[in-house]
């Protein structure tokens, strides 16, 4: 379950389509950008990312998720709606960490307003990812 | 450090003692909670702890330097109630102050 733009583990083909299904009463828009971040299996110093542990400060996500959502929109006026869900806890190599959907009127800013979230996301939501290895270490990482 | 309540020469009445006695209660129970995120988790031990008598950001810092050396080796922001805040404010009974390595989302 979706709460407050976080849900307990990968983001599941089942959530993502609940908001696919909802574009057909999106009747304003005529462009719909999807963005799917995903778990890399890295190799670091011979060691294997088997899952990555995330965390985050959910009282601060939502008000930095609504404040992401209210900036897209004033600056990509032909924007009608940004939604955003991102994982919490353990989701393993290949499965899905984040999806962001944007509609717009058209695909320019649909495919822009879309990009621009997920920066916003990178640069300004407080969530922590620990890489989790086939050796049974773990290591912090942070975004570049 | 220790808060004395003691009854002040020359007042009388039970509404100026029970004045003093909250007050002093009040002084007593002055607690904030601090969040630790990322890899502060591990420096630290934990994800949350309570402290007391803490007057600032500053002096929280120190705290928990005393508390924690390794976490000097990282760097944070820091957050007041939800806040980022970038500079030193007074702290209050029941802040909740957040420690927050670089974010690492997506």
């Amino acid at each position: 379950m979706v709460t407050n733009y976080l849900i307990n583990g990968p983001v599941t083909l089942s959530v993502i389509s609940l908001y696919i299904e909802k574009i057909s009463e999106k009747t304003d828009s005529g462009g719909h950008s999807v963005f799917l971040g995903q778990v890399r299996a890295d190799k670091i110093n011979e060691k294997k990312v088997m899952a990555i542990e995330y965390s985050a400060y959910e009282v601060m996500v939502r008000a930095e998720a609504d404040k992401i959502k209210e900036a897209v929109l004033s600056e990509f006026s032909d924007t009608k709606s940004v939604d955003i869900v991102h994982s919490t806890g353990i989701v393993k190599a290949g499965e899905i960490s984040l999806f962001v959907l944007v509609s717009a009127g058209h695909r320019e800013q649909a495919i822009q307003a879309c990009a621009k979230t997920v920066e916003l996301i990178k640069e300004k939501l407080p969530v922590w990812k620990k890489e989790l290895f086939d050796d049974d270490s773990h290591e912090w990482r942070q975004n570049h | 450090m220790a808060y004395v309540c003691r009854t002040i020469g020359g007042m009388r009445g039970r509404t100026r003692r029970v004045w003093e006695y909250e007050r002093c209660i009040n002084t007593l129970i002055m607690e904030i909670k601090v969040l630790f995120f990322g890899v502060l988790t591990d420096v630290t031990g934990t994800i949350i702890k309570n402290y007391r008598d803490v007057k600032s950001i500053a002096d929280l810092k120190l705290r928990i330097q005393d508390d924690y050396p390794g976490v000097v080796h990282y760097s944070f922001r820091i957050s007041l109630n939800n806040v980022l805040i970038d500079s030193d404010r007074l702290l209050n009974d029941g802040d909740e102050i957040a420690l927050m390595p670089p974010f690492a989302g997506g």
